[in-house]
């Protein structure tokens, strides 16, 4: 694998100039949104200090933590499930929906069955799953991945969904309204809902404190699911606890801001006990979390409250699109988290950004980002997954930029070339660096020259 | 060794050193004017807010605003029109064509126009999800600024309900070219009457 995969990918995207240039503006608005609601908190910063401290606090007990939370839930009748990997967690799910012959399963939005490969592995064994949320439905369909952690299917447009529906929901071709197309949708959406045998949610916080959970959602498919089924199945990673109610107060506050740019979600959703009659799972997975919380320069990562934030403001991935990453998380936290769990498949994603810093200003829990992009790169270097040419030209760099000598030879070899380069074609249009930008005009002299001509006088 | 023990015993050995707990803000105060904020709040969100209606008043302004609503239920003594009856035990398929319910909340946040429900005020969980039309109740000294005054108020940590939810604003999604539709799959509509 080369540091070209990023990029690779991303050509597929931004082929179609128009899709791209929607994509990016479409998510900058959001990102505005989030600015105008972010700046009416004055203590906006202070809250970011407080959420960070707080996930930091939680991650230097977790363990206890995560008992403290078991402890609780089972007290309040929930029974609990430790899955150490992706393929655990999916045998403990099918478990608990062949215990009870249940066969038509409905999701609301988790990242963590995504990254577990839930459906597919359900479908394999005759389960039918139907992904309840809107977003996370069209995808379903149109048999992708999410797109972004928020908005699942902000890469597609209108009147694809529209071609989707009339396949699926039966709704004239043409069709491509907004309004009408989720319309169409409501009708099997709810119908699955109230059909189905069991009802899984992903998790926003886990409250040590209590035992219980938070689910925060603005289509209230996750609470149709789980309220109408008999058995109710939500799944964590063990990095979404926090110790106190209390603290969810700081997390709301920060969430739907920074995610749409709405005050909070339209449903905040507390499960502590199962219903009755009913049941409640929860499944705490690790897969590969308590590795990373093992690697001092990247475990803040865990902190992340799966905002969208970072993906909104970043302007490569606003311009690439969430599958350009080639992982179920993309962004700059995809690009951060990805790394850890393969380091050589993942090797392009520390560089699928100019390191401007945007990600890490917006993040409410004050991840650096930024900082974790830069070391990543080392280590991708280190490990030896730099491409070719990169690696040839970072070698090159280094030499030039250690030598006085090769340094002054390098400005007047550049100088020339630019004079050059317009009657070279081929340097202009065909390297990365040429297609898409305008050569500067080449100054006659270097600063220093100039500098030692005019020093005296 | 069980993965619960595996989970664990990994946390344990790569876990950092100890930071410390951080202090949480407190509660902002309730301005003077935190009725119509959280009115104006409520619509910001996509729902629907009046204040102090009373009595008569207000069962003529519920009937007035849902005149097709022929499944009704209601738990306000304010409006005793019911026209479906509702418990735990309720089979699903009975919920399916709920036009209007009426629930009282027990708390609203003027920050961002929501309101706490729980299962001491819900004959089904699935109640205030269900329904075509969302109508809550609140009284005016029910108000928090905002979210710390929430939970200072709720205190779930020492009575936990097993389920509670802030609603704000109707159900709602933008997952189409991120137009924003209200009623996903959820209410189409919520009212909220402040008295
Ligand atoms: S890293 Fe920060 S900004 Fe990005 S999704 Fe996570 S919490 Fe949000």
């Amino acid at each position: 694998m080369t540091i070209r995969d990023h990029a690779g990918a991303a050509e597929a995207f931004t082929a179609d100039a128009e899709r791209t240039a929607w994509h990016d503006e479409a998510l900058w608005f959001v990102r505005a949104k989030r600015d105008e609601v972010t700046h009416a908190i004055p203590e906006w910063e202070a809250l970011r200090t407080i959420a960070s401290g707080i996930k930091a606090h939680t991650l230097s007990l977790l363990d206890d933590y995560l008992e403290e939370f078991e402890r609780n839930a089972v007290a309040h009748g929930v029974t609990v499930h430790w899955a150490t990997d992706a393929d655990e967690h999916n045998r403990i799910i099918l478990g608990i929906l062949r215990e009870r012959g249940a066969t038509r399963l409905v999701k609301s939005k988790s990242m963590l069955t995504e990254e577990c490969g839930l459906n597919h592995y359900l479908e394999a064994q005759g389960i039918t799953v139907v992904d309840s949320d809107l977003g996370e439905r069209i995808v379903q369909l149109g048999h992708e991945a999410p797109s972004h952690i928020v908005m699942p299917a902000i890469h597609k447009r209108k009147a694809e969904v529209g071609a989707l529906f009339a396949q699926h929901f039966g709704t004239s071709p043409e069709e491509d309204d907004p309004n009408r197309l989720a319309d169409a949708a409501r009708g099997p959406l709810r119908r699955a809902l109230f059909g189905a045998d069991a009802a899984l949610t992903g998790v926003n916080f886990a409250i040590a404190e209590t035992g219980g959970i938070v689910v925060c959602t603005n289509e209230g498919n996750a609470d149709l699911g789980c309220h109408l089924a008999p058995v109710h199945i939500a799944c964590m990673g063990i990095e979404k606890l926090i110790p106190r109610v209390a603290d969810l107060g700081v997390f709301l506050r920060l969430l739907a801001r920074s995610a749409t740019g709405q005050p909070i979600t339209a449903y905040t959703s507390h499960f502590v006990r199962p219903r009755t009659p009913g049941q409640f799972h929860v499944v705490i997975v690790d897969n590969g979390r308590s590795e990373h919380l093992g690697r001092p320069d990247f475990r803040e990562a865990l902190a992340c409250i799966r905002c969208g934030a970072c993906l909104n403001t970043c302007p490569v991935y606003r311009r690439s699109g969430g599958h350009s990453y080639g992982a179920t998380i993309p962004g700059p936290i995809g690009a951060i988290l990805s790394p850890g769990i393969d380091l050589a498949k993942h090797a392009s994603l520390p560089f699928a950004s100019t390191l401007c810093g945007s990600c890490g200003d917006v993040c409410p829990v004050k991840i650096d980002i930024p900082g974790q992009l830069y070391r990543w790169r080392q280590l991708v270097a280190r490990g030896g997954h730099l491409d070719v040419p990169k690696r040839r030209a970072m070698g090159c760099l280094g030499r030039i930029l250690g030598s006085r000598r090769y340094y002054e030879w390098a400005g007047a070899i550049g100088r020339m070339m630019l004079r050059l380069a317009p009657a070279v074609p081929w340097l202009v249009r065909r390297t990365a660096w040429g297609r898409e930008r305008e050569l500067p005009v080449a100054p006659r002299e270097s600063f220093r020259d100039w500098y030692r001509r005019n020093r005296d006088t | 060794m069980s993965s619960r023990e595996r989970i664990l015993q990994a946390v344990r050995a790569n876990r950092p050193d100890r930071r410390a707990l951080p202090d949480l803000p407190v509660a902002g105060p309730l301005t003077a004017d935190a009725i119509p904020r959280f009115v104006a709040m409520v619509e910001s969100v996509g729902g629907r807010a009046v204040h102090a209606p009373s009595g008569s008043e207000l069962a003529a302004m519920i009937d007035h605003a849902y005149p097709d609503a022929r499944e009704i239920l209601s738990t306000v003594d304010e409006y005793p029109r019911s026209t479906v009856q509702v418990d735990h035990d309720t089979p699903r398929e009975a919920l399916q064509h709920i036009d209007l319910v009426v629930l009282r909340g027990s708390l609203g946040v003027v920050e961002n126009g929501a309101v706490w429900l729980a299962d001491d005020a819900l004959p089904h969980r699935a109640l205030p999800f269900v329904t075509t039309h969302l109508v809550l109740l609140l009284r005016a000294d029910q108000l928090v600024a905002d979210m710390h005054g929430a939970y200072a108020v709720l205190q779930l940590e020492h009575d936990t309900p097993g389920f509670g939810v802030l609603v704000s604003g109707p159900s709602k999604t933008a997952d189409i070219e991120r137009a924003l539709v209200i009623g996903a799959q959820g209410p189409r509509s919520l009212l909220v009457i402040v008295i």
